[in-house]
């Protein structure tokens, strides 16, 4: 069902803020009882004398039987960052003393940390000595079907004294112990970054789902737990903050335990705060993650990934069928390491950061990367689409420019695709452990980074697969692994360097405009899924157009660029690209226009308006209000279905409306705050999650609308957007002028119906923005010539050093400048000087 | 001078020794303003420190102040009547303006009460036109009034952008295109003056340079532009900078509508203005067709309007692209050849 594909798109979940928290409905004695029902835990070692004892050393080439790789997934604050550290802390990986409440390890980035938010996926090698009687592991599941989930049907509880961790504090290790090397993959909540965590989940074989025990499953919750299914990655359901006041350990357990198809038993109870339960996990990751598999052959993507090859979904390593998979050392088959992150170092080049899937790379070997065969594909889908009339990605001009712009980058030699892979030789190996320790290889199963002295950012790729070259080892592999489909950006805004800038000062800003674009290159290779291609605003000067994944992708690309590279940046509003039928496209055809300024004024050229299909899913208590804000957005409802448990089951596209969507809605919000009998019967008694599938004009989409979204459904609608198409649409050139002179940079797109209210916004926001001239100065905004909002901004009444003498000129000087300065910033449209702040009040992202 | 800072025989002895002029610092006529602006005297010290500058033979001007914490346009009006009553042939009446490292920087906000609005300081500024013409003193400067030929000398140096010696604590000469700026405290001035002494100005000073040609002239321009009776005299510009200076001034007051706006008075002939007419460049213009239609005693002068805001006024003269790159020079040389 073409539905399923788009739901499952990893670019299309929408952060969703949490509701509120509700009052605890349960009493802390209550919740303490219940909390003890999870498992006959034994009293927990002391976390400090553990941690003083410190980490058992480094395996060298530890046995894919020791290793295990976890994910750590979730909805944005559900404490995924705090577990790590408590994990960290636990297994004595990060002395105590770099651990902090306020800065989580694994968020080392200072924009991670000043937002309390995880921006990038972020890999830790954790070692545990531990005694397992092994349990048989959990089989990994297939990429699709509702079986994909953990510990479904009747299994053999858990033995939690199977694993011993050591140091026990006391209790002596009855069976003979073994350093396990546990990788721990964090990754980001928000629903911008998907792509991220969907590229983690292809490197592990376990994920662990996270949810706060007082919010319950959220939206993104769902988003990832059907990501990790249709990735075919086991899920092992853990509750968090379970040491709140909120905490409704039993309820939320119950479904968690629902989402996850795992008996309530099993979700694991945590604390990062005191310390519970952190064993525990520890013992069921190493018991109920099975060791990394090895595959026999190379295979194929698997039919359902590549049909969605063109969206952004984890193809991951192309799980098939578990007989497909053997476990084994991996050493006997060809070197095959997918690059699942990679980052700039100016020393060392390209630090890749690769999971081994099978074979073994040391340093000194000869290597190659190859193209992941799903972003091929998607490419080779995109090329296809061009010809489609209705497609809008293939068409955008940024998306294009971007990759002519990468391939002119890449200079050719860096992909793997044309005239042969270039050969590069590892200068080293290592893992992460908690920083970069260099190892001599990394064998199958093992989760890494490389360097290879590849010193263009467009050498290796995030997605590729690292395998030997010809002559070394056992060879280049066949076939690369799946890699990943590169995420579309949907949104899009100018980046220009702001003239007053870090760079010293004086230049024209030429200078910057060529460091942001060797910064977005270096940004780039850590962030597949950006695009940018030059631009140039009569206001603002050379910067460029920064396509992304969302609105908060765009903010954290601009802060990233700020911060990691000393870049003053002035950045314009999200917006979208028009199609005008004007004929001087290619072949006499329509042409695309990404600048609102180039848009005919005259309304008789047709004008193609992006829109994009959007599937939200809402509790149908909110469907109403869901409803009429889209209407409001100018969305055209083309379906509305109720999902019963039925359609659950039969649709693929809802596994993200497993049952515990419903329960997880209700419980938030159901007012059945109190009474634990209620709150039960709230979450067998499902209410309906309704599905809206909308054409909405994409440039609705980029304003605020999951914010609005966000606060129509009170946080409990998720959404996800996939095609696009170009529809014929009445939107109308606005322009605007200062003391009569029209303003290029100030013009903007509106649909006629929000026309008015728009044109009254923009002369106002300029009436505020503009300075006070030496003359009355009058704001018009027109459409077609016809003057439809106006306002006037006052001369400026005194301005005058009351004293001036000898000694003053100095002063008199230093306003000369200030002015001198103010003015080579501005753009003088006849005898009015425009700040760019007007510009900026105008074009500027308003949060 | 403050006043209660002089005695009667103080003044005699001051008037004796040549001074010509007594500038009192009056502030204002209101007691309770004063005690609010921390002025140790009150509007009867002040009264009577001008009434012995007065008997002594003095020559005086007064100090006032508007846009004071709790002033109103009533109050100051009150002010300018007395200080017309005591009779000086000039006044000073400076605008409170906040610095933000002070007191009042820290306590008030500009425009916000107790401070009077900004409406209400531009229509105490007109008021101080309006009042003092019936005494005789016409507006010269954008603070300054004056009874005709009772201009401040001193001042008007600064003002024109001529050189000057400096003696004292903080004071700056400008000798030579060289502007030397003297420390602001007493110890600082001593050690000071014995280097000069013993090492001479150029090992104290080596790092003053003189001004450009590009520098004078916006000096001259910056300050000049002050002067609301006699303005920045074109003739003069161009005698010193050079023609293409004055037709600068033109061009960027013409560009930017100052005139139409009414913030400068009119630069062109009454006929040059009027259409189809064969504009004749006034005679210091050389062959310099910018400076067509030009009136022979155009100056950059600023209205009532613009000397309100004169900064901003300057600021956009000074920011226009025709500065850039002029060929400066004496303006006689060229002038004469090409005539």
């Amino acid at each position: 069902m073409a539905v399923a594909a788009l739901r499952l798109g990893a670019l299309a979940r929408r952060l969703l803020p949490p509701p509120p928290l509700r009052p605890p409905p349960f009493s802390r004695a209550r919740r303490r009882a219940a909390a003890s029902t999870g498992a006959g835990r034994s009293p927990e070692p002391s976390l400090a004398a553990t941690a003083a004892a410190g980490a058992p050393p480094l395996v060298a080439e530890p046995p894919p039987a020791a290793i295990r790789n976890v994910a750590l997934v979730a909805h944005v604050d559900h404490g995924k960052s705090s577990l790590a550290d408590a994990l960290l802390r636990r297994t004595a990986t990060v002395p105590p003393s770099s651990l902090s409440k306020d800065a989580p390890f694994l968020d080392d980035m200072p924009l991670e940390r000043e937002r309390g938010i995880t921006i990038k996926a972020r890999a830790v090698l954790m070692r545990v000595a531990a005694a397992v009687s092994p349990p048989p592991p959990l089989p990994p599941r297939g990429a699709s079907g509702a079986g994909g989930v953990v510990g479904e049907g009747p299994r053999p509880p858990l033995e939690p004294s199977a694993v011993f961790i050591l140091p026990p504090a006391g209790h002596p290790p009855t069976p003979p112990a073994r350093t396990y090397h546990i990788n721990l993959l964090d990754t980001p909540g928000h629903s911008d970054f998907s792509h991220e965590a969907s590229r983690v989940l292809a490197a592990v074989e376990g994920a662990l789902l996270l949810v706060d025990a007082s919010q319950g499953p959220q939206a993104q919750t769902l988003a990832v737990a059907a990501m990790a299914r249709a990735a075919g990655v086991p899920l092992l359901p853990v509750l968090t903050k379970v040491d709140m006041p909120a905490a409704d350990v039993p309820g939320v357990a119950a479904a968690l335990a629902r989402l996850t198809g795992t008996p309530v038993g099993d979700v694991v109870v945590t604390s990062a705060r005191t310390g519970e339960g952190v064993d525990e996990l520890l013992r069921a990751i190493l018991a109920r993650v099975p060791p990394p598999l090895v595959r026999e052959q190379p295979v194929e993507a698997a039919p359902s990934t590549r049909a969605s090859a063109a969206m952004p979904s984890p193809t991951s390593l192309a799980r098939a069928p578990p007989s497909a998979l053997v476990p084994g050392t991996g050493e006997d088959l060809p070197l095959r390491a997918l690059v699942f992150d990679s980052r700039f170092d100016p020393f060392r080049g390209v630090v890749m950061l690769l999971r081994v899937v099978s074979g073994r790379v040391r340093k000194g070997d000869r290597v190659v990367l190859m193209h992941g065969s799903a972003e091929v594909a998607a490419e080779a889908a995109a090329a296809a689409e061009e010809g489609d009339d209705e497609d809008v990605g293939a068409g955008l001009p940024s998306a294009s420019l971007g990759d002519s712009w990468s391939k002119q980058a890449g200079g050719g030699g860096g992909g793997g695709g044309g005239g042969g892979p270039s050969v590069h030789v590892v200068d080293s190996v290592g893992v992460l452990s908690p920083t970069e320790t260099s190892t001599p290889s990394l064998g199958t199963g093992e989760i890494g980074y490389v360097t290879a002295a590849l010193r263009r950012v467009h050498d290796a790729r995030v997605g590729d697969t690292l395998t030997h070259a010809t002559g070394c080892g056992l060879g280049p592999a066949a076939a690369p692994l799946a890699g990943y489909a590169r995420p579309r950006p949907v949104v899009y805004c100018g980046l220009y360097p702001s003239p007053d800038g870090g760079g010293g000062g004086g230049g024209d800003g030429g200078g910057d405009y060529a460091k942001l674009r060797a910064a977005l290159a270096k940004l780039q290779l850590n962030d597949a899924s950006l695009t940018y291609a030059p631009h140039r605003s009569p206001a603002l000067g050379v910067g460029v157009r920064v396509g992304a994944l969302g609105l908060l992708h765009l903010d954290v690309v601009q802060a990233r660029l700020e911060r990691e590279f000393g870049l003053a940046l002035t950045a314009t509003a999200p917006s979208v690209s028009y199609r005008v039928h004007d004929g001087t496209g290619p072949g006499g055809g329509p042409s695309i226009v990404a600048a609102a300024a180039d848009l005919p004024s005259s309304r008789s050229v047709g004008v193609d308006e992006p829109f994009v299909k959007c599937d939200i899913l809402v509790p149908d208590e909110h469907v109403g209000a869901v409803m009429e804000l889209a209407q409001a957005r100018r969305g055209e409802l083309e379906d509305m279905r109720y999902l019963t448990d039925d359609a659950v089951d039969d649709a693929t596209a809802t596994v993200t409306a497993a049952p515990g969507n419903g329960s997880g809605g209700s419980d938030g919000q159901g007012g059945v705050a109190g009474a634990p009998a209620a709150a039960a019967a709230a979450a067998a008694d499902d209410p309906g999650q309704v599905l809206l599938c909308y054409w909405m004009p994409l440039a609705s989409l980029v304003c605020d609308f999951d914010a609005a979204l966000a606060s129509r459904s009170r946080g409990y609608a998720s959404m996800s957007h996939g095609r696009s198409r170009w529809r014929r649409s009445d939107v109308v050139r606005m322009d605007v002028l200062v003391a009569g002179e029209p303003v290029d940079g100030l013009a903007s797109v509106a649909h006629t119906s929000e026309v008015s209210v728009r044109a009254r916004t923009v002369a106002a926001k300029l009436r505020e923005a503009l300075p006070r001239q030496l003359f009355k100065v009058a704001v018009q905004v027109a459409v077609g010539g016809r003057v439809i909002a106006s306002e006037h901004i006052a001369a400026m009444s005194k301005n005058v050093l009351a004293k001036c003498y000898g000694g003053d000129i100095t002063r008199k000087k230093k306003l000369l400048k200030k002015q001198q300065v103010g003015k080579k910033r501005m753009q003088a449209h006849g005898r009015v000087v425009v700040p760019q702040a007007a510009y900026l009040a105008v074009l500027q992202r308003q949060d | 001078m403050d006043p209660g800072t002089f005695s009667a025989a103080k003044a005699r002895a001051l008037a004796a020794a040549g001074v010509t002029r007594a500038s009192v610092g009056v502030q204002s006529f209101d007691d309770a303003l004063l005690a609010a602006a921390n002025r140790p005297h009150t509007a009867a010290e002040a009264v009577a420190a001008v009434e012995r500058l007065a008997a002594a033979g003095l020559p005086y001007s007064l100090d006032l102040m508007c846009g004071l914490p709790g002033q109103d346009v009533a109050g100051w009006g009150a002010d300018l009547a007395a200080a017309t009553r005591l009779g000086a042939m000039h006044l000073s009446a400076y605008a409170l303006e906040l610095h933000p490292r002070t007191r009042w920087g820290r306590t008030y906000s500009a425009g916000v009460a107790p401070l009077p609005g900004e409406a209400a300081v531009v229509s105490m500024v007109a008021d101080a036109t309006a009042v003092l013409a019936t005494a005789g003193l016409h507006r010269y400067e954008v603070s300054n009034w004056a009874v005709p030929g009772a201009e401040a000398v001193h001042n008007g140096v600064y003002w024109r952008n001529e050189p000057y010696y400096a003696v004292g604590v903080g004071a700056t000469s400008y000798v030579a295109r060289r502007r030397y700026t003297r420390p602001a405290t007493l110890a600082g001035y001593y050690t000071y003056v014995r280097r000069v002494q013993a090492d001479g100005l150029e090992a104290v000073h080596g790092d003053v340079l003189p001004s450009s040609d590009a520098e004078e002239l916006e000096d001259t321009i910056l300050m000049g532009a002050r002067l609301l009776s006699t303005g920045i005299p074109l003739s003069r510009l161009a005698s010193r900078f050079g023609a293409p200076a004055a037709a600068a001034a033109v061009a960027s007051i013409t560009r930017l509508g100052l005139v139409e706006a009414g913030l400068c008075h009119p630069l062109h002939t009454p006929a040059a203005a009027g259409p189809g007419t064969a504009a004749a460049p006034p005679p210091w213009a050389g062959a310099n067709p910018g400076l067509a239609g030009v009136a022979a005693d155009a100056a950059i002068r600023l209205t009532p309007a613009g000397a309100l805001v004169e900064s901003s006024v300057v600021g956009a003269v000074l920011c226009e692209d025709v500065w850039e790159g002029l060929q400066l020079g004496q303006g006689e040389g060229g002038g004469a050849v090409a005539a």
